[in-house]
């Protein structure tokens, strides 16, 4: 099996099945760009990542190995956050600096899953807090005056005042999908039990 | 159907500008404690070396990502958790949050283009039917100016303030029967009467030293066809370049280039039920016969509109 050796910011070296370093976009180019072989020493280096992170970014794409590769648009507009894996969200459960570490290690090679995981978790810190708890959950300073401070509460329930009365008719399609469906589910379900009966 | 292109998201970008405000920024660098959390909130033992340091001063820690990598952030969440956010501290207010990519998702997903509501209100300066509330309301004197779509946005608001409370300038003269109702700007007068065979009829005020022009609007079919109802209320607002009239939750925009109206576009809005419109006033079967508006240019919302038509045959 092929192996590449990657070298972290503080000189570690990691041995690395070349499929599973693959995952990151960064590595293969650089790997394609060198030419680098699978009996080759050379080492490639990775400045902008410490060992430590390094260890976690292997082992998050060493068990995603054999994941589809990503879709390359994600500009979809379904922003769920919910859909991270258990195992994910175990391997997530470490403190905010390396979590960020993580983000800027995802970024920098390229991994778009654990990108997109690691977006995901941090959003999740964000989702249904006020702008108190938000400060609170990453010790983020509030610098503005009392004036602005009012004026962007002001701002705030302009737009959501007005925001409130309105809602597109996109919104109303969706509800009316989603009766109809349910319709057609509870008519289906009637039509099954009266068949049963009969059946009886 | 006149519809003008759509600028692009990279068009409107305004990385510059964000950068110069960043610039400006007085942000501590230094780390705390906060580093060390966890999810929960308790301690857990840091991996990375970088930021193990502690410093007493509250540090920003979403200042070492890039900024593509907080809107990627900021577009997974709701539209009151961006409100949330912007009122966190001011990095975030003027900077992180003042992203045409966060603010293009939040008026994609309310259906607001640039083009409809940036030219319908964009210099308010020369506005002369200033929005009540807004300039008590904007904060771009403190804060600095506003990325593309975040105004966007804001005028979107104020176009739907303005057709709720009616607050534009206008003058509303019943007549008798209450079928005929006169609307007056500074500049045109409006005069609409549903038994006519052109409804609308335009009174162009072009000034003392000029003779007043009479006009009749082309009007769009189904404008023609909701006003001959006489069951709903026709709302007016205009201004020296816009006109725009509502009813029954549709909105007609007419555009006035040296005293010419011309038919801009039209948009179906559904107002809450506060306002005393019935869900059937929301009519899909109007939606398809006029599928030439802009609604065709949202594919993926076409496609829950194609589902709801098949559900509805």
């Amino acid at each position: 099996m092929p192996m590449i050796k990657l070298q972290s910011s503080d000189g570690e070296v990691f041995q690395v099945d070349f499929e599973i370093a693959k995952a990151s976009v960064t590595i293969k180019t650089m790997v394609e760009d060198l030419g680098l072989e699978e009996e080759d020493e050379e080492i490639v280096p990775l400045p902008n990542v410490n060992a430590g992170i390094l260890k976690k970014v292997i082992q998050w794409a060493t068990y995603h190995k054999d994941d589809p590769p990503p879709a390359e648009d994600d500009e979809g507009r379904e922003k769920r956050t919910d859909d991270i894996s258990s195992w994910d969200a175990d391997f997530l459960k470490v403190d905010q600096g390396t979590l960020f570490e993580l983000i800027l290690a995802a970024n920098y090679l390229d991994i778009k899953g654990l990108l997109d995981v690691t977006c995901k978790t941090v959003a999740n810190m964000i989702k249904g807090k006020t702008p108190e708890e938000i400060r609170k959950t990453f010790n983020i300073k509030n610098d503005f005056t009392a004036a602005e401070e009012d004026q962007v509460r002001k701002e705030n329930e302009w737009c959501e005042e007005n925001l409130r009365f309105i809602s597109w008719s996109f919104i109303d399609m969706k509800v009316n999908i989603v009766s109809n469906i349910n319709h057609y589910f509870k008519k289906f379900k009637k039509l099954w039990y009266h068949r049963i009966n009969l059946s009886h | 159907m006149n519809i003008d292109c759509v600028n692009t998201k990279s068009d409107n970008m305004n990385i510059d500008y964000t950068i110069t405000k960043s610039d400006n920024m007085n942000i501590d660098c230094t780390r705390t404690e906060s580093d060390n959390m966890n999810i929960d909130g308790k301690r857990t033992e840091s991996i990375s070396s970088s930021i193990s340091e502690e410093s007493p001063e509250p540090y920003d820690i979403f200042r070492q990502l890039p900024l593509e990598v907080i809107t990627k952030i900021v577009r997974q969440l709701s539209f009151n958790d961006v409100i949330s956010l912007k009122s966190v501290s001011k990095a975030w207010r003027c900077l992180y949050i003042n992203q045409n990519e966060i603010w293009a998702n939040i008026c994609d997903d309310l259906n607001i283009r640039v083009i409809d509501y940036s030219r319908c209100l964009n210099d308010r300066s020369r506005h002369d039917s200033e929005c009540k509330g807004y300039a008590e309301a904007a904060s771009e004197k403190l804060f600095g100016p506003l990325c593309d779509y975040w105004l966007t946005f804001n005028h979107y608001i104020m176009i739907i303030r303005n057709i709720k409370n009616n607050d534009f300038p206008i003058i509303n003269i019943p007549r008798c029967p209450r079928d005929e109702y006169s609307y007056c700007t500074d500049d045109y007068i409006v005069n609409i009467n549903a038994y006519n065979k052109q409804p609308i009829q335009v009174i162009v005020l072009s000034g003392a030293s000029k003779p007043i022009v009479k006009k009749y609007l082309k009007i769009f079919d189904q404008l023609k066809k909701l006003i001959r109802l006489r069951k709903y209320p026709l709302k007016v607002i205009g201004n020296k370049r816009y006109l725009v009239l509502e009813i029954c939750s549709v909105i007609f925009v007419y555009s006035i280039v040296r005293t010419e109206f011309t038919q801009s576009f039209f948009k179906v809005i559904r107002k809450n039920v506060e306002f005393g419109l019935n869900q059937e006033d929301f009519d899909s079967k109007f939606l398809n016969e006029h599928r030439e508006t802009k609604f065709d240019l949202y594919d993926h919302k076409l496609a829950w509109y194609t589902l709801l038509l098949v559900h509805y045959l």
